[in-house]
């Protein structure tokens, strides 16, 4: 197990993840590119990450199970309906789209280029250690639904 | 001279009770693990997803007696997945080996194990 699994909470990672899109785009002003709805597409990408990401929470609270993401071994139901009919972590999808609003405001190449680093992190770090948990705790349960649904979406 | 002499019976009896005589009297050699065997087995009946697994209900001959539930155990394979989804509510024939297989995720005795196929062909059963 390595020490970074399940230790930084998503909504610190996308903190840190939109810090480092801010910095990357002011030092390379070069990159930007004008789109003139940016704030539009900004808006827009925002507002679905963060329904996205209330559907999945919305679900959790119904189904009485844990919302924390680093206790996900106290989860006490394994919730395979609505949002999570279509992807198996709307939260965290619903974070990266807040990102993707976040990288059109900041209408620059390498912000774009950084919002993979967060998916790659969330995979390794926040996705794997919970799936490890959830099969143990839902076996056969878990890894059907693992064969129907896509991880992010 | 004596007294050496003494010494190593002493010591010649000493390593008999202790080494040889005591290796010697293990009587119960360490009996090999029998390979593991298989039913190998052809069912017909309803395939449903309950108690969070995919089973087989098999519905007995005889009016009055029990049905015969077999679970299909499987491991992460979306086309197999979908092949199930695609069967639940319906007559299938399913055929592979039939062994113990864990109920749910936790396994503390054998009351944690149940009838499977683990590995198997599945498919919608003709109609009679």
């Amino acid at each position: 197990m390595h020490i970074l699994e399940l230790k930084v909470p998503p909504v610190g990672v996308v903190l840190v993840m939109a810090g480092l899109m801010w910095f990357a785009s002011g030092i390379v002003p070069a990159l930007e590119f004008v789109f003139p709805a940016r704030e539009v597409f900004a808006v827009l990408f925002a507002a679905a990450g963060l329904a996205t990401s209330a559907m999945g929470i919305v679900s959790f609270v119904r189904a009485k199970t844990t919302v924390n993401p680093m206790q996900p071994d106290k989860a006490s139901s394994l919730v395979v309906s609505g949002i999570f009919a279509h992807s198996r972590n709307p939260m965290y999808l619903g974070l990266l789209l807040i990102l993707v609003g976040w990288a059109w405001y900041l209408s620059n190449v390498l912000a774009f280029l950084l919002l993979p680093g967060f998916v790659l992190y969330m995979n390794r770090f926040q996705i794997e250690p919970e799936e490890r948990a959830l099969s143990t705790l839902f076996g056969q349960a878990f890894v059907a639904y693992k064969s129907r649904v896509r991880r992010w979406i | 001279m004596r007294q050496f002499e003494r010494v190593l019976g002493f010591l010649a009896v000493i390593v008999l009770c202790t080494g040889g005589v005591c290796q010697a009297a293990d009587p119960t050699p360490k009996a090999e693990r029998p390979a593991a065997g298989y039913f190998k087995a052809e069912v017909r009946g309803l395939l449903l997803w309950k108690d969070s697994r995919y089973r087989v209900i098999v519905p007995p001959q005889e009016r009055l007696a029990k049905e015969f539930v077999l679970d299909l155990w499987i491991s992460e394979n979306k086309s197999l997945v979908q092949q199930l989804q695609g069967l639940l509510g319906k007559q299938v024939v399913v055929s592979g080996n039939v062994v113990w297989v864990p109920k749910g995720a936790q396994v503390a005795s054998d009351a944690d194990y149940t009838l499977g196929f683990t590995q198997f062909e599945i498919k919608q059963a003709p109609k009679f």
